[in-house]
C-alpha cells in the first residue's frame, strides 16, 4: 500500500499531452482531459479484466500484483526481445498477458480447486508478487534498470486528425493501447449482454447452483475468466514501462491494482462505466500537477484522495434500496462453489 | 478421537514448514542460487544476540499489527485498513503528544489514548458503512487507506510541522515525560553496539494480552465470536449484529493506531516520513493468517516474519551477495503453504469426523455426501 504514495510522483514522468497543440487544444480543460485519458488506460485495462472474474463469482486482490508481473514482463520483452521494433513491441505486450495469467492461474487453482478464501489468496499474490517481492527480484535478476525500455507505445496520430481543435488530442492523438482498449470495452460489453456465453457468465456469478443445473460448466467458467482477467491486468501494468515510466523502478503500478478493483464497484460491474471512472481517476492523477504547473495553489496529495473519496460516497448512494435492486455486485462474488452442498 | 484431533491440529503447520521450506528452495534453485547459502545466513543469524535484538524490535509493530486485524477476523470483517489507520494515527499522536499539556508521564498515556482514538474513528467510518449502508469494508477500508495516505502528509506538512530547527519535515519531538526508556539493562550482558531494545515490546505484549482476555475471557468476546461463526444464531440470541460490526471494526482500528508508536514513543521521538514504519498493515494481515488469529500464533508469526525481514541485510552483503527480495519471496511462500496447508487439513478433519458421525449414529450415511455434515457447522 505504501506504493499509493508513488501514485503522485509517478504522475509527474508523462509527456505532457497537448505539448504540441496550440490555442485551444492547450487549453486547461483539454490538456487534463487527454491526458485522464492517458492515465486512465492502465486502469481501464485492469478494471476491464477485475470485472470479467468478478462476473464469474470470484474477487481477486492480488491485482496489483498482477499488474506488477505484466510490467515486468513488458519491460523484459521491450529490452531483450530483437528483431523490429513493432514485433518486439508485440512480444512485450504478449508477455504481460502471459505473466498477469500465470499469476491468475495461481489464485485460481487456490480459490476454485483449494476452495481457500478469496480474499486471503488474492492479499498473498500481492504480498509474493508485489512492489517488494518477486516482481522486484525478476527485474533485479534481469537487469531490467540498466536502461529506458527501447520500443514504446509511442502516440499514433489517426490519419492526420491529432490536430483537431478538442477532439485531436483527446481521441486521434492516443497510444495503440489506448484505442486497443476502447475496442475491448465495446467488445465486452457485447460479450456480457449479447451473447449466449456472456448470459452463462453472468449466470454463474449470480447463481453457481442454478447455472450448473442449467448445465453451465461452472468451474471452466471461472478458471477462463478469472485468468482472463489476470492477462487484462498484466496487460494493464504493460502501459507502465512501455507508456508512462520507460525506466524500471520496482512497485512502479504504484497502488493502480487498487485503483481497479475499486473501479469495478464504481462502475457496477459494467465495461462503459468502469471507462468512465477509470478517466475520473486518471483526471484526479493529473489534475494536481496540471494545476500546479500552471502556479494554482493545491494539495497534490488531497486532490489524489478525492477519486478514492467520491468512490466511497457513490457506494454510499448506491447503497439506497432502488439502486441497490438495480446495480448490485454478482451475487454469488467471493464465495465459493461446491456441488450438493445446499 | 482426542490424539487424532492433535495430529490433525500440528500437522498444519508441520505440512506448511515442508512445503514453504522445499518450495522455497526450489525457487533458489530455478534461479541460480544455493538453498545451502541462504540457510546458513539464516543459521547465523539465529545464534547473533544483535540479529535477534533487531528481530525482535521489528516483531513488536508487526504483532500489534497482526492482533488488529485478527480482531477483524473473529467477526469475518476483513480490515484491510491498518495501513491508514496507523498512518493516521501515528501523525496524530506524534503531534498531541508533543502538544499536550500533560504532567510527567501521564504524557505516554495520552499519547496511547489518542493513537488509540484516531486509529478507532478512522475503522469506524468503515464499521459504519458496513453496518448501516452495506458497503463492503474490504472496500471501504482500501478507499480510506488511500485518503489517508495522503492526509497524513497533508496534515503533516500544514498544521504539525516543526519549523524550528533544520530541514526535515517533522512533527515536534515528544517531550521526556512522554518517552519509553530502553530496555537495554534485560539483555543478558547488555546491549550489543549498536542496538537498543525498544519498549515497544512492552506495548505489544499488553495488546497480546488484552486481546486474548477481551476475546476469549469476556462476555463481548463470547458474542464476537458467535457472530463471526454463526450470524443468524447469535441474532436469534439477542447480538446487535449491526452495532457489533461496529465495535469490532472501531476495536480492530483503535489497537491498528498503536502500531506505528514505536517510533514516537522511542527514538526519534517525533513522526517524520523517514522514520515512521511503512507497510505494516499489509505485513499485518499475513502475520494474522500465519498465527491463525492465535495470540500465540501470531506472536510467532510476527517473529518469523522479523527474523525473515533482518536476513535482508545479510543476505545482500553476502559473498557472492544473495538478492534481497528472496526474504519478500520466502515470506510470500510461507503464506501460501500455511493458508492451503490449513485448507487441506481442515477438510480432511472435516470428512473424519463426519465418517466418526455416521459410524456412532449408526446410521447409514446420508444420501448427500459425507463431507457435507461437516461443512454446515
Amino acid at each position: 500500500m505504501s506504493g499509493l504514495l508513488v501514485l503522485a510522483s509517478t504522475a509527474g514522468a508523462a509527456p505532457d499531452l497537448a505539448s504540441s497543440g496550440r490555442g485551444v487544444n492547450s487549453n486547461l480543460f483539454v490538456v487534463i482531459a487527454a491526458s485522464a485519458i492517458f492515465y486512465g488506460t492502465p486502469l481501464v485495462l485492469a478494471g476491464l479484466g477485475e470485472m470479467l472474474t468478478e462476473r464469474s463469482g470470484i474477487l481477486n486482490l492480488g491485482l496489483e500484483g498482477m499488474m506488477l508481473m505484466g510490467a515486468v514482463a513488458a519491460t523484459w520483452g521491450s529490452l531483450n526481445v530483437g528483431g523490429p521494433g513493432w514485433f518486439a513491441l508485440v512480444a512485450a505486450l504478449v508477455a504481460a498477458m502471459v505473466a498477469g495469467a500465470l499469476v491468475a492461474c495461481v489464485h485460481a487453482v487456490l480459490v476454485i480447486g483449494f476452495r481457500v478464501e478469496q480474499i486471503v489468496s488474492g492479499l498473498a499474490i500481492t504480498i509474493l508478487a508485489g512492489g517488494a517481492g518477486l516482481s522486484s527480484y525478476l527485474a533485479g535478476s534481469w537487469d531490467l534498470s540498466r536502461g529506458p525500455v527501447p520500443h514504446r507505445l509511442g502516440r499514433f496520430d489517426v490519419l492526420g486528425l491529432g490536430d483537431l481543435p478538442v477532439v485531436g488530442p483527446l481521441l486521434f492523438r492516443q497510444n495503440l493501447l489506448t484505442y486497443a482498449s476502447w475496442l475491448l470495452v465495446a467488445a465486452l460489453w457485447w460479450y456480457l449482454f449479447r451473447t449466449r456465453r456472456g448470459l452463462h457468465l453472468r449466470a454463474v456469478g449470480e447463481s453457481p447452483a442454478t447455472a450448473d443445473a442449467m448445465g453451465i460448466p461452472v468451474e471452466r467458467y471461472r478458471y477462463g475468466h478469472t485468468i482472463a482477467g489476470g492477462a487484462l491486468a498484466g496487460l494493464g501494468g504493460a502501459f507502465f514501462p512501455l507508456a508512462i515510466i520507460p525506466l524500471w523502478s520496482d512497485g512502479l503500478t504504484g497502488g493502480r491494482g487498487w485503483i481497479a478493483l475499486a473501479l469495478v464497484i464504481f462502475g457496477f460491474w459494467r465495461p462503459e462505466l468502469i471507462l468512465v471512472g477509470a478517466y475520473l481517476f486518471g483526471a484526479s492523477a493529473s489534475l494536481g500537477l496540471t494545476l500546479q504547473a500552471r502556479g494554482v495553489e493545491v494539495s497534490p496529495q488531497l486532490l489524489a484522495s478525492l477519486p478514492y473519496l467520491l468512490t466511497i460516497v457513490v457506494l454510499v448512494a448506491v447503497s439506497t434500496g432502488w439502486a441497490r435492486r438495480r446495480v448490485g455486485a454478482p451475487a454469488a462474488l467471493g464465495t465459493p462453489y461446491e456441488r450438493e452442498s445446499r | 478421537m482426542t490424539r487424532n484431533r492433535l495430529a490433525l491440529t500440528l500437522a498444519a503447520p508441520v505440512l506448511a514448514i515442508v512445503v514453504a521450506t522445499i518450495a522455497s528452495a526450489i525457487a533458489l534453485v530455478l534461479t541460480g542460487y544455493a538453498p545451502g547459502d541462504v540457510l546458513s545466513i539464516l543459521a547465523d543469524q539465529a545464534t547473533s544476540v544483535r540479529d535477534l535484538l533487531r528481530t525482535v524490535n521489528r516483531a513488536g509493530p508487526y504483532y500489534v499489527s497482526g492482533v488488529a486485524v485478527a480482531i477483524g477476523f473473529k467477526m469475518n470483517l476483513f480490515n484491510i485498513g491498518v495501513e491508514g489507520q496507523y498512518r493516521l494515527a501515528g501523525v496524530v499522536a506524534a503531534a498531541a503528544g508533543a502538544a499536550l499539556p500533560l504532567p510527567g508521564p501521564t504524557r505516554v498515556i495520552g499519547i496511547l489514548a489518542v493513537a488509540v482514538l484516531v486509529g478507532a474513528a478512522w475503522s469506524g467510518l468503515a464499521g459504519l458503512l458496513r453496518a448501516y449502508r452495506g458497503v463492503s469494508e474490504v472496500i471501504a477500508t482500501i478507499m480510506l487507506n488511500a485518503i489517508a495516505l495522503g492526509l497524513t502528509p497533508f496534515l503533516l506538512t500544514r498544521y504539525f510541522e516543526d519549523d524550528s530547527e533544520g530541514f526535515a519535515v517533522r512533527t515536534r519531538p515528544i517531550p521526556s515525560g512522554g518517552r519509553l526508556p530502553f530496555l537495554d539493562f534485560l539483555i543478558p550482558g547488555g546491549a550489543p553496539a549498536g542496538a537498543r531494545f525498544n519498549p515497544f515490546i512492552l506495548i505489544a505484549i499488553a495488546v497480546g494480552v488484552v486481546y486474548y482476555v477481551l476475546i476469549w475471557r469476556s462476555r463481548f468476546g463470547y458474542d464476537l465470536r458467535a457472530s463471526g461463526s454463526n450470524p443468524h444464531a447469535a441474532r436469534a440470541s439477542g447480538v446487535d449484529a449491526k452495532r457489533m460490526t461496529v465495535i469490532a471494526m472501531a476495536i480492530s482500528g483503535g489497537i491498528a493506531g498503536l502500531v506505528g508508536l514505536s517510533t514516537i514513543l522511542s527514538t526519534p521521538y517525533s513522526y517524520t516520513e523517514e522514520s515512521f514504519l511503512s507497510g505494516l498493515g499489509f505485513t499485518g494481515i499475513a502475520i494474522a493468517l500465519l498465527g491463525r488469529n492465535h495470540p500465540v500464533g501470531i506472536a510467532l508469526g510476527a517473529f518469523l516474519w522479523a527474523f525473515i525481514d533482518v536476513s535482508r541485510t545479510a543476505l545482500s552483503s553476502a559473498t557472492p551477495p544473495l538478492p534481497r527480495e528472496i526474504a519478500t519471496i520466502m515470506q510470500g511462500i510461507i503464506v501460501f503453504s500455511v493458508v492451503i496447508a490449513y485448507e487441506v487439513v481442515a477438510r480432511i478433519a472435516e470428512r473424519r469426523d463426519a465418517a466418526e458421525v455416521a459410524r456412532r449414529t449408526e446410521d447409514p450415511p446420508p444420501t448427500t455426501e459425507p463431507s457435507t455434515a461437516g461443512a454446515a457447522s
